[in-house]
């Protein structure tokens, strides 16, 4: 079952677009997420492929049949919401029978599904009580059962880890990936969180201002964001971004303290550059001159992240080894020793430079990250 | 600390003083059921002649037990329209998307502001051109629908979130189902509130059935007792309350087996 999205738009009313354009296609066994920060259209978009919201523009298509207007039983899926939608009044059976029975299934096949669903997902104990009677966990699980009996192989969810504590989301990820794989599912998973959308995804689409910034694998999407809104988007702690201009022929200097070695020259432009906190490099004490300030201090106990200020006030963040020793104040010595990445001043990718000490090294090929 | 030491002894005289208030008539009404009429009369409350004759009595010599027939028919008519077709109404104010949809509720919503007894004169030439006068329909008729009903039960089904009715589209039930299976089971406890209110509502018709019921084959219990009482020129008192107590135990019975249902929490778990 793969699904085609097609310049799929949506606007409310005239003319104001919620989403614009939105290209994708979807293989058949594939764990697609869609991300983005909230308000972004995520939520709408799978709406849309449900068929819970008309779209306005566009063409969708599942297992290559024209679906733009079916209405949503015909659509051959399931969808797992945010807040689980279990009906109250009915127990975990009757909650993960619901759709079977709604939709006139033999008597003794939903039995054989429900009682293979409830087992899958480790309730088997749980199945005459009813939700109220649950913990979140147990309560997502049963929305989990209710989308596996069904024999459809495209599962919708919204958001549904997001309800849970962190260490329940963090295993939930793991069994939620490992049914998938299973069942040979077709999922398209809608999440705010970009960790849970890198660790579960084949294919991650990431939305922004109404419109897809960049559809790649995680590593893709990591290694070469095609947008600084992406860039900065993945991985924790942030990207930093820095105004850069250019200073000489092969170089440019970011925020009027790090100088950047460059492969090929770019035309005198304003230019952003992204360095991950880990491309950053604390120099020994006494080697370099100081070029940023401490401002704050977190400890994470396998490391500790640093806010720092360059010498022009730029705010930089930078990751440190957890046995060494700093105080807010302290002067440190920083240099680029890592990828980073050119944007344009629309935030648009130019090219990554591998970035050594100080010096760029030319035999770098430059990579073009799809602007 | 001293407040609340203070306050819960407070708090339980004022709850005794209102219970006393309110039961008070209640306990009285009960005690003179059971004295003969003599007793009541001479004013001797604290006779021992006690003993169930006066029911006996009520039972044999009234329409006493008509009278509860008509009452539970019209009531039980009226309980079961109401839900029927509140729930109806309520459905398509919240599920159900057409144009005026608001316009047409707060028009609902303006006749509960319309006192019952400004439509009566109204409401009884049209019953009388329909030819219904003294009969079970005339009671059961107008009161097929409440404006507060509808009202009540749109915001209960308001309560209902909206991917429960997300998650029955994508298993495609169709508003007949999704009102039978999701709403109903899941406003259940605003339904029994309802029933209980509508049949006690009902039950305690005065007004309207005096005005359009003319003999006992069709006069509820209310009007029932008011006939009691104008019988007969010598008020035999220790019947018409063994009456009055009989009139009100479907009432308390009503109450006691709602008030089981009226639990909070009955629909925790659907959502987060």
């Amino acid at each position: 079952m793969s699904i085609e999205l097609k310049a799929l738009g949506k606007e409310y009313t005239a003319g104001n677009w919620v989403l614009e354009n939105v290209s994708a296609h979807i293989e058949s066994g594939e764990f697609f997420a869609i991300v983005g920060p909230s308000g972004c259209g995520k939520s709408t978009l799978l709406r849309m492929i449900a068929g819970l919201i008309p779209i306005s523009a566009g063409e969708l298509q599942i297992d290559d049949q024209v679906a733009t207007n079916l209405p949503p039983k015909d659509r051959k899926l399931t969808m797992v919401f945010q807040s689980y939608a279990l009906f109250p009044f009915l127990s975990v059976t009757d909650n993960v029978a619901f759709g079977l029975k709604a939709r006139k299934f033999p008597a003794d096949e939903v039995k054989e599904r429900v009682e293979k669903a409830i087992n899958l997902v480790n309730l088997d104990e749980f199945k005459d009580r009813k939700p109220r009677d649950l913990s979140g966990g147990q309560r997502q699980r049963v929305a989990l059962a209710r989308a596996i009996a069904s024999d459809a192989k495209v599962c919708l969810m919204d958001e549904p880890l997001s309800n849970l504590d962190a260490q329940l989301r963090i295993k939930m990820r793991t069994e939620l990936r490992n049914l998938q794989q299973e069942l040979g599912l077709t999922v398209i998973y809608v999440t705010h969180d970009q960790v849970e959308a890198m660790t579960m995804a084949d294919h991650i689409m990431v939305l922004h201002n109404h419109e897809i910034q960049q559809i790649g694998t995680p590593l893709d999407i990591y290694n070469r964001p095609a947008n600084t809104f992406v860039a900065s988007f993945f991985g924790t702690p942030r990207m930093n971004l820095l105004p850069a201009r250019v200073e000489a022929d092969r170089e440019l200097l970011l925020a009027n303290t790090l100088k950047l070695g460059i492969q090929q020259p770019l035309p005198v432009a304003e230019y952003v550059v992204g360095i991950r906190p880990n491309a950053l490099r604390i120099l020994p004490q006494g080697t370099g001159e100081p070029n940023a300030q401490v401002r704050t201090v977190e400890y994470l106990g396998s490391e500790i992240i640093l806010e720092a200020e360059l010498a022009d006030g730029t705010p930089i963040e930078l990751v440190a080894a957890a046995q060494e020793i700093y105080n807010v104040g302290d002067w440190l010595s920083i240099a680029i020793d890592g990828q980073a990445y050119i944007f344009d001043h629309d935030g648009q990718a130019q090219f990554m430079v591998e970035g050594g000490l100080n010096h760029a090294r030319g035999d770098h090929a430059g990579v073009q990250a799809g602007a | 600390m001293i407040q609340t030491k203070t306050r819960k002894p407070l708090r339980y005289l004022v709850l005794i003083l209102l219970a006393v208030i309110i039961l008070g008539p209640f306990l009285l009404g009960f005690w003179t059921s059971l004295l003969p009429t003599a007793d009541i009369a001479k004013g001797a409350l604290w006779s021992t002649h006690i003993s169930f004759a006066n029911y006996a009595e009520a039972v044999k010599q009234t329409a006493i037990l008509r009278y509860l027939l008509n009452s539970f028919v019209i009531s039980t008519l009226t309980m079961a329209a109401q839900l029927l077709f509140c729930s109806l109404g309520a459905y398509a104010f919240v599920f159900l998307k057409f144009k005026g949809r608001d316009l047409l509720f707060y028009l609902i919503l303006a006749t509960m502001m319309l006192p019952f007894e400004a439509e009566v004169i109204p409401n009884f030439a049209t019953v009388r051109k329909l030819n219904l006068l003294n009969n079970y329909a005339v009671m059961v008729i107008p009161f097929l629908t409440s404006a507060f009903g509808i009202f009540m039960l749109r915001q209960a089904f308001r309560q209902i979130p909206p991917e429960l009715k997300e998650a029955a589209d994508v298993e495609g039930l169709n508003h007949w189902q999704f009102y039978w299976r999701v709403t109903l089971p899941y406003a259940r406890i605003s339904l029994f509130t309802l029933a209980a209110y509508s049949f006690l509502e009902s039950w305690n018709q005065y007004l309207w059935p005096m005005l359009t019921t003319f003999s006992d084959k069709f006069r509820p219990v209310q009007d029932g007792l008011r006939q009691l009482q104008s019988q007969e020129t010598f008020n035999n008192w220790g019947m018409i309350q063994a009456s009055a107590v009989i009139v009100v135990v479907p009432t308390l019975i009503v109450l006691f087996v709602g008030q089981h249902y009226f639990k909070n929490g009955l629909n925790e778990g659907a959502t987060k």
